[in-house]
């Protein structure tokens, strides 16, 4: 059932334009981007590359060696020969092999790779009665070396002396006056390295019948990160007299290099029923195994990493984790079902479950007999019917259920007189209609739609007798529900433009979150034009606001605070693809997107659980806008200069400018934390010569800058040259 | 009066039609039969060979016997997501599409795939490293593409995630057996618990603290730390505030808040998505 016909009427005939303007198989050279032998056209026989080539990379600038690069978060190299993360060379190749008979490719293998640390290849095999293929990846980042560049030994104005000092009585903040680094490494990245294989029977074996499958996926991830806590007011005590002085705060708040080395292996099988006419039914049962390695930290470790004068309370429980990360099983599974009656009508269905199961424990857990487990079970029914051609009517129902059926309560660690609010089970149930219509004369589609969202939250709050932390006293509330209605145009002005306007709002009956939208506008517009000589132009504006100003905290001084939050979101851009001459191509794009949310601070004399037994009043001390620009520009060039060379160049810029607060907190946030104000230059060059019809050489050079004018380490580059020399068979 | 003057000519006449209906029908079934690729390519030598079943014209350009018939008075037909869906519609992976975002957006299935050479060819060296299918969609995505070039963001220019590791393109939300947060746990099984104590913005949406494509702020977040935190959360003296006391005096109630307690909530409660301990998520 072709349920987008009238749609296609008004927009299909650009699509094609669009392809031309972008130069769809244009020029005759091998895409460059990876030279991915799946955008080669089909041939059979049997064909490939093989692309040796060497790297020099270079960073400079930067916190200097012993710490990590802003750039190596997205781009981590490393020497082959001296294992520089400086500087250096390394080699590499990239190849491709397709063998194809007439019918089909019975074999593609692909290799790509950027550097050790960024690379992927894939295998497919394929014949009559189904395929089989594998892949990996590997990527590593140095995020955490940047996040560490961060912490409040190395950002000035990020300890507060005054916290503790000089009466040194103060044991309540009095931790903001000294962090301590436990960690002995200054880089910390991680790397993902997944991987996969899966083998699928097609239904043509058994007359259109059953198809099925199975697939292994995994990924190990490995590395360092830096990890950080704070210890209770009373974890940290004078040596051998355990006496809690109040120098002790001074001790509590730390970091420590966390090891990272985690697995994740999931076997995935299924089936696909198609009988003749009565639709399609797909089961699909999942096991997902979940494993950690590294060394899980505990509380009583940091007695090998305090002074001499300080031990770990010799009355808690030093076997209290740090950091603890669970293994954990996930056993899944779902039936979906598509039905199409006659060419009018078509249903999708699906229904699903889920169980999350705690695998590995804590010693405190153990010890309170402590069961994690969360299960889920979702479904939805999806129909459309063909009312008359052009006039399409469709809605939906889909329900998501979440359970918490860990252990409750779990003395020593949660019980009814737990701090936090426990959610027992959350139900999400959504469901809209959509009236579709295509007026022909206009060659437009009109798309009415409304949808509303009820979401139910069963939450145990600490017991009333008790000191707690009262409904009153939080954000946070057992219903969401609200409207959406919206407005979708798609309308063909002229031969050659097309205009996507969605407009939206959102009302809100009640809202669980301050982040649910009490009240909301959206807008999503894209307006495509291609001239006569296949230039592309594109422009869109897209906005979105939404504020909620229902929620609130209660006092004990019977006083009540509204929560203000108002957040929006805009985007613009305009893009460009265009023929200069035809055998030089240009793209260019310009984009314009804005953060901005505006909410007020609260403060309370004491923590919300210290009521009722204690008073508890909140006082609102500001209004604070994190208010953030970003612009984003670029512009690529791809020029055939003659038969055998042909020449890529980009430029993309980068700039983000704004403030995360207003107000008292920007007053006080340390420079490098109040203001963004940064800049990323990227230009990549390349070119390819072609030796002879089977080999041709390539050479490429990159350069990136970030500018971080808030936080001079982060400033810094990289330029790397790359030389490969391509046989293509 | 009759048109016909005699039998003689009536049967003349009807020989002559009979001969010509003859005639017609196996001209006509002449051209059903030897309609096929050798004709298609004899005119459309320039498409290139095509993939697998695909070999075959009429199974898509279906009922283009009259376009071949005469080529330059009847246009070949349109290729749609019928045509396609006629072979592929049984594929799991497509079963539901009608249903799917592109779908209700208008988009056929030759927006995305050629049906007689790629649709979409990756000539920007800027995305050099991109996966070759996450380069198609920011073509369009052209708002997300720029989002993927914000100070924070999935690697997906880079090569180091996919837009298909997330988002599946012949689906949409409607037809989702998962929340968001399973989405995400689905390679962040890091944070996915279980856990003793749970953070509810955690359980309920991680979309409500990270955006998933960049973000100007570190580790994807909708906007920093204080703010972010502060939104839900009030701040209390007794623990944060300069001189640590929690006494009802305006003095005390407004007590200087130090930068270092503001910058970063998560420095102290760094299990911010959920502890195996603690009810505050410090450790």
């Amino acid at each position: 059932m072709n349920m987008n016909s009238a749609e296609h009427a008004t927009t299909g005939g650009l699509t094609r334009s669009i392809r031309l303007a972008l130069g769809v198989g244009a020029l005759a050279l091998a895409p460059i981007a990876t030279l991915a032998t799946e955008n080669v056209p089909f041939q059979p026989g049997t064909s490939g590359y093989l692309t040796p080539k060497i790297y020099a990379f270079d960073y400079f600038r930067g916190a200097g060696s012993a710490f990590g690069q802003f750039l190596e978060i997205y781009d981590f190299q490393r020497s082959m020969l001296s294992g520089s993360r400086r500087s250096g060379l390394y080699a590499d190749v990239d190849f491709g092999l397709r063998i194809a008979d007439e019918d089909r490719e019975l074999l593609v293998l692909e290799r790509v790779a950027h550097g050790r640390y960024n690379q992927r290849g894939f295998l497919q095999l394929n014949n009559q009665y189904g395929n089989a293929g594998a892949y990996y990846s590997n990527f590593r980042t140095a995020s955490g070396s940047v996040g560490y560049l961060y912490n409040a030994n190395n950002v000035e104005g990020a300890l507060t002396p005054a916290a503790f000092f000089p009466a040194e009585t103060n044991t309540n903040s009095g931790y903001l006056a000294q962090f301590n680094d436990d960690s002995q490494r200054r880089r910390f990245d991680v790397t993902r390295l997944r991987y996969g294989m899966d083998l699928n029977l097609d239904s043509s074996i058994t007359g259109g019948l059953l198809a099925a499958g199975a697939a292994i996926d995994g990924y190990n991830r490995t590395g360092h990160q830096f990890n950080t806590y704070v210890f209770g007011g009373g974890d940290v005590r004078e040596a051998v007299t355990n006496a809690p002085t109040p120098q002790r705060a001074l001790q509590r708040w730390r970091g420590f290099d966390q090891d990272v080395d985690e697995s994740n292996r999931r076997i995935t099988m299924y089936t696909t029923l198609t009988p003749r006419d009565l639709g399609v039914l797909d089961y699909e049962f999942v096991f997902e195994r979940y494993s950690v390695s590294e060394q899980q930290r505990i509380q009583g470790d940091v007695n090998q990493i305090l002074p001499p004068e300080w031990q770990f309370n010799a009355d808690g429980n030093p076997l209290r984790p740090l950091g603890f990360v669970p293994d954990s099983n996930l056993i899944r599974h779902s039936l979906r079902g598509t039905r199409n009656f006659g060419s009018r009508v078509a249903v999708a269905a699906g229904y699903g479950q889920s169980i999350l199961k705690q695998e590995s424990f804590t010693n405190p857990q153990f010890v309170s007999g402590f069961d994690g487990e969360i299960s889920t079970s979702n479904w939805y029914v999806n129909a459309a019917a063909n009312l008359r051609p052009g006039m399409r009517l469709s809605g939906f129902v889909r329900y998501n259920d979440r359970d918490n059926d860990s252990t409750f309560p779990a003395p020593g660690l949660i019980t009814t007189t737990a701090v936090t609010v426990r959610i027992n089970s959350l139900e999400t149930t959504r469901y809209g209609l959509n009236f579709n219509y295509r007026l022909r004369q206009m060659r437009t589609t009109v798309d009415l739609g409304w949808e509303r969202v009820d979401t139910q939250r069963d939450l145990t709050y600490r017991d009333p007798s008790v000191n707690r932390i009262a409904p009153e006293r939080s954000l946070y509330d057992d219903q969401t529900k609200y409207d959406e209605f919206s407005l979708r145009l798609v309308s063909r002005i002229g031969k050659r433009t097309t205009l996507r306007l969605s407009p939206s709002i959102v009302s809100g009956k009640s809202s669980g979150n301050i982040t649910d939208p009490d009240d909301e506008i959206r807008l999503r517009s894209i307006l495509s034009h291609v001239t006569e000589n296949g230039t592309l132009i594109n422009a869109y504006y897209n906005y979105s606001n939404r504020t909620n100003d229902t929620l609130s905290w209660l006092g004990t001084d019977g006083i009540e605070v509204f929560q203000d939050y108002e957040r929006q979101n805009q985007s613009a851009g305009l893009n460009l693809a265009f023929a200069i001459s035809p055998a030089l191509r240009a793209n260019a794009g310009i984009a314009w997107l804005q953060d901005f949310t505006d909410a007020i601070w609260f403060a309370s004399n004491r923590r919300r659980y210290e009521a009722p037994g204690n008073p508890v009043v909140f006082v609102r001390r500001d209004n604070s806008q994190h208010d953030v620009d970003t612009y984003v520009l670029n512009a690529s060039l791809d020029w055939q200069v003659n038969e055998r060379l042909s020449t890529q160049a980009a430029y993309t810029f980068t700039r983000t400018d704004g403030t995360t607060a207003s107000g008292e907190i920007y007053d006080v946030l340390p420079l490098v934390d109040r203001d963004l104000d940064t800049t990323l230059h990227s230009f990549q060059l390349l070119g390819v010569y072609g030796l002879s019809d089977r080999t041709s050489l390539t050479g490429m050079y990159r350069l990136e800058y970030f500018d971080d004018d808030t936080f001079g380490d982060l400033k810094g580059g990289y330029h790397s040259i790359m030389a490969g020399w391509r046989y293509q068979f | 009066m009759s048109a016909f003057k005699s039998s003689r000519e009536i049967t003349t006449a009807s020989i002559v039609f009979v001969f010509l209906l003859a005639f017609g029908l196996i001209l006509d079934g002449h051209v059903f039969a030897e309609v096929g690729n050798d004709n298609c390519m004899a005119c459309h030598q320039d498409q290139s060979q095509l993939k697998a079943a695909h070999r075959d014209c009429l199974s898509c350009h279906v009922g283009s016997e009259e376009h071949a018939r005469a080529p330059t008075r009847v246009k070949p037909t349109e290729v749609g997501t019928q045509q396609c869906m006629d072979c592929h519609g049984s594929d799991r992976h497509f079963a539901q599409f009608a249903f799917s975002d592109h779908a209700q957006a208008g988009l056929e299935c030759t927006a995305c795939h050629g049906i007689h050479e790629p649709a979409f060819e990756n000539r920007d060296v800027g995305l050099f490293r991109t996966d070759p299918s996450s380069a198609q969609c920011v073509s369009c995505h052209q708002d997300v593409r720029a989002q993927f070039h914000m100070t924070s963001h999935h690697p997906v220019i880079e090569g180091g995630a996919t837009c298909v590791g997330c988002h599946n393109p012949h689906s949409s939300a409607s037809l989702s057996l998962q929340s968001r947060t399973e989405q995400c746990t689905d390679c962040h099984q890091r944070v996915r618990g279980p856990y003793v104590h749970e953070h509810p913005a955690v359980v309920e949406d991680c979309s409500t603290c990270h955006n998933p494509h960049g973000s100007p702020n570190r580790s994807l977040l909708v906007m920093d730390e204080p703010m972010l935190c502060l939104t839900c959360h009030s701040f209390a003296n007794n623990r944060h505030g300069l001189t640590g006391s929690n006494a009802l005096t305006e003095a005390a109630l407004f007590q200087p808040v130090p930068g270092s307690a503001f910058r970063q909530c998560t420095s102290c409660h760094a299990q911010v998505h959920g502890s195996a301990q603690d009810q505050f998520l410090r450790y």
